[in-house]
């Protein structure tokens, strides 16, 4: 739930970027904060312990601006993919105002990204939110992959796969090119304050 | 909310959206002026330590060995960068054989290179002496790793009183030693180049 401060006017949003392990959801991070790094004065964090890797997820925080009087400020969030790490994703799920799914558009991810949204609607019931209901972009990276003779799921596929029921916004994307990167967290963003405001109602 | 309400909402999302993140959304990072891709030397071997950086696996461990190998080919006549990647050929083959029981740091390691020799082969027009000064921090951090995982080694032994883990620590470490000692060298010979330089300019200058 965002946290809002009527006295400093000031609503806070939590995007979490899920998805199988090694799907791109740092380098969307990276991305972004190369693009917008200039703007503010926080930093990307990267939590990671590798010696007992018990917390593992990357932060970006920054401050986008006002909206109708209210200043947004904005926290990005990944988790690790990794099946083994789901006690960590819980935790970063918890208070999550939006989800972005970063798919791994590669063929031989298919059924890894199937268990990783059906592992999503899990941690997210564990903290009592439906994920039909919930603010969600789908992104379906690594699209570049194709031009090196990757064999890469087509948008139709993916689509049926992971976001018939959801219907959620989705972009093809290519996170180490950039490409649809920025379109998409847009996207998070303002489904997410569209979602918070309707929740206030 | 009626629907013009939250219609001029959307609207100043996304106004605020827009001038917050431009919207050059569809541009690559990695084109050039012309629209037309930009080679990045590195980007294999970002892939393959960003992997590292999720998960240490054998097959991550193979290709970073292979990316490595192949840079240092392409910038044998490089200084700054071949001494760069010969640490992360040497962090990369002590990760190799420790597997988890590698130093939890070696990987702080690799990462910090890395983003070190990225920032020297992408940042145009870098002074040598920002570089020197650049590899020069990497080369002591790793030879105060050296020295951690010599001591931790060493003493796992004495306590064990196994000698033959103490041989194969004293070999770890004399390997680690081998690398930093010729990026040392690589760099003595590199200063004597630099002063060579300086005299002759002086000379030329008749200082």
């Amino acid at each position: 739930m965002a946290v809002i401060n009527i006295k400093k006017k000031e609503v806070q949003i939590k995007i979490v970027y899920v998805g199988p392990g090694r799907g791109g959801k740092t380098t969307n991070l990276e991305y972004i904060f190369s693009k917008i790094r200039h703007r503010i004065q926080s930093d990307l964090v990267s939590i990671k312990t590798h010696g007992d890797r018990t917390l593992f997820f990357d932060f970006l925080p920054f401050a986008l601006g006002e909206i109708k009087g209210y200043k947004i400020k904005t926290q990005l969030y990944t988790v690790p993919g990794q099946v083994k790490y789901n006690a960590t994703r819980k935790l970063v799920l918890k208070g999550a105002d939006g989800v972005v799914f970063v798919a791994d558009s590669m063929e031989v991810m298919r059924e890894k990204n199937v268990n990783s949204l059906k592992n999503l609607e899990e941690n997210l019931a564990f903290h009592n939110i439906d994920l039909y209901s919930f603010p969600v972009v789908m992104q379906y990276n690594k699209r570049d992959l194709a031009a090196g003779g990757i064999p890469l799921l087509d948008i139709q596929t993916l689509e049926s796969d992971l976001n018939s029921r959801l219907k959620a916004p989705s972009f093809p994307a290519s996170a180490i090119k950039g490409d649809n990167v920025i379109r998409t967290v847009k996207k998070a963003i303002s489904t997410t304050i569209l979602a918070v405001q309707q929740e206030l109602q | 909310m009626d629907r013009s309400d939250k219609e001029r909402l959307v609207s100043d999302i996304e106004n605020q959206l827009d001038d917050f993140f431009g919207e050059d959304e569809n541009v690559s990072r990695d084109h050039d002026a012309d629209g037309a891709p930009a080679p990045n030397p590195l980007e294999q071997l970002k892939s393959v330590v960003l992997s590292i950086d999720w998960e240490i696996t054998d097959e991550c461990l193979v290709e970073l060995e292979q990316s490595v190998d192949t840079l240092m080919d392409t910038y044998k006549d490089d200084r700054y960068t071949h001494t760069m990647l010969r640490m992360l050929n040497a962090l990369g083959k002590y990760i190799k054989k420790r597997k988890a029981q590698a130093h939890p740091d070696a990987i702080k390691r690799v990462m910090s290179v890395f983003k070190n020799l990225e920032q020297i082969v992408s940042t145009a027009g870098m002074s040598e002496k920002r570089k020197k000064s650049i590899v020069a921090a990497e080369i002591r951090r790793f030879k105060e790793l050296k020295e951690r995982v010599d001591s931790k080694r060493r003493g796992r032994a004495a306590a064990a009183g196994d000698t033959t883990a103490g041989q194969r620590a004293t070999e770890l470490a004399n390997e680690i030693g081998k690398a930093v000692s010729a990026a040392t060298a690589s760099l003595k010979k590199e200063l004597k180049a630099l002063r060579q330089r300086i005299k002759a300019i002086e000379k030329k200058l008749n200082i």
